[in-house]
């Protein structure tokens, strides 16, 4: 079976990126915008691994 | 023997005199309020001899607006019961003879009921019969006054005055220390306010540059064979494109307010079609987002002066903003009203509203509200919509509770009056 990866970031366009590129790697790619979202499909899903992407300002 | 008591008695009054300025300034040193300063220096005065009632003209500082607004504050010292007689209308009086006498700017005015009818305390009422009135200097130029009254005449002698004056010198010293504390904390404020906008800006646009990049690459190298992929990114690369050149427009716009080289191109026009067109190009992104935009909008409006593509600008940020803040399925709703002079128009929200405290700082350049919910955004654009309004002759406000959304209202005046001329 195809491994399952949550990412989790709040900018729709690079979240969409993210997902298309591990999709092309043969990942299945499940998606949130936010944390309490991301909570939720962690909990309903069985994931292989959560990316959540923190918002990092320099 | 008389002259035993009286060189004793000045002798005691010399005590008192220092006794009461070494306390005064050892209280004021470790104030940093310019108010505190004011109500301090009053409880010593208060211990004068035979002064009754003291007052205070000074600089306004607390509104930067008015910086040369001047308020008095008369104090009856020791409430109702020490100076029973005083009416209101002493008060007052004492309060015109203050401005009377800054307005002269003399150094110091020292006035007997009985001996100077005809000056200006003949508008004080009986009952203040001794009048002093010492200005606050500051490097050469009068700031303010110290004033003080008493029901007896002819009691302020020279001793009095000159304690009095080296009381009005050191809240002077004491006044002034509080400023330049004032004003270096507001430039550190906007120093940090300054650093936090770069960071911020910095973000901003790299963002939507790493989606326009990424994506590009992409197509490039062929990793995206499918037509209808190959639309979507493309759209993608667009719409971030633009999102860039909005940011670099916000960017301008705020040095050109910088510089004063703002300016803005009014001409009469029926603003129906520009107030439409803005809530429209929100349909499908507040579809997106289950967000419903209702339209509270009379069908006829007056033609009024404006800058069409300004005012498409501060409604497309007023309506972003409320698209942004709302919850998914919620509803914006977008009312204009025609009132007296002027149009008003109200966009709200039922999102997750703005904290009380910042409430007051939200229209300022730069200023971001910390932690709202991930959403992002540069800071520039309520200060540059209140910009474009004032520059109407219009006003912008906010109304929010936190956890239960937001109004951000905006007025236009319907004449010409009040706005800048046309450019």
């Amino acid at each position: 079976m195809d491994k399952r990866i949550l990412v989790i970031e709040d900018d729709p366009s690079a979240l969409r990126f993210i997902q298309y590129t591990l999709q092309q790697e043969g990942y299945r790619v499940l998606t949130a915008t936010n944390g309490l979202a991301g909570i939720r499909k962690a909990q309903n899903e069985e994931l292989d691994l959560i990316v959540l992407i923190s918002c990092c300002r320099v | 023997m008389a002259q035993l008591d009286q060189v004793s008695t000045q002798k005691e009054e010399m005590l008192d005199s220092s006794s009461l300025l070494y306390e005064l300034s050892r209280d004021l040193v470790s104030i940093l309020d310019g108010y505190q300063v004011v109500s301090v220096a009053l409880s010593y005065l208060a211990k004068v001899p035979d002064c009754q009632v003291a007052g205070f003209l000074v600089e306004d500082n607390a509104h930067p607006e008015q910086p040369w607004r001047f308020t008095v504050r008369i104090y009856r010292l020791g409430g109702e019961s020490l100076v029973p007689q005083l009416t209101q209308r002493t008060i007052d009086a004492m309060q015109t003879v203050s401005e009377h006498v800054f307005q002269l700017n003399k150094v110091s005015i020292i006035i007997d009921g009985e001996r100077q009818p005809d000056t200006a305390l003949s508008q004080v009422n009986r009952e203040l019969r001794s009048f002093a009135s010492l200005p606050l200097i500051m490097r050469q130029q009068v700031i303010g006054m110290v004033s003080i009254g008493s029901g007896e005449k002819g009691i302020f002698n020279e001793g009095v005055v000159r304690l009095v004056s080296t009381i009005a010198n050191q809240i002077m010293i004491a006044i002034s220390n509080c400023r330049y504390i004032e004003q270096v904390a507001a430039a550190r404020q906007a120093e940090r306010l300054k650093s936090e906008f770069i960071s911020n800006i910095s973000h901003e646009l790299r963002t939507p540059l790493h989606s326009i990049r990424g994506f590009t690459k992409l197509m490039l190298q062929g990793k995206v064979p499918d037509p209808e992929t190959q639309k979507e990114f493309l759209t993608i690369i667009d719409n971030q494109s633009e999102h860039l050149g909005k940011l670099i427009d916000n960017l301008l716009d705020v040095s050109r307010l910088e510089s004063g080289r703002f300016q803005i191109q009014k001409r009469y026009m029926s603003i129906k079609n520009t107030i439409h067109d803005a809530v429209e190009s929100f349909y499908s992104l507040a579809s997106e987002q289950g967000i419903v935009i209702n339209e509270d909008i009379p069908a006829t409006l007056p033609e009024i002066g404006v800058d069409g593509e300004r005012l498409r600008q501060v409604m497309v940020n007023l309506l972003s903003n409320a698209i942004k803040f709302s919850n998914d399925g919620g509803s914006v709703t977008v009312k204009v009203e025609v009132k007296d002079s002027e149009l008003m128009m109200q966009v709200t929200d039922h999102g997750i509203g703005i904290p009380e405290e910042v409430m007051p700082r939200l229209f300022e350049r730069f200023f971001r509200v910390k932690d709202s919910a991930g959403v992002g955004g540069a800071g520039l654009g309520l200060y540059i919509s209140k910009q474009i309004i004032e520059a109407h002759g219009g006003r912008i406000w906010a109304e929010s509770k936190a956890g239960e959304g937001s109004t951000f209202s905006f007025t236009l005046p319907l004449n010409q009056a009040g706005g800048d001329s046309y450019g």
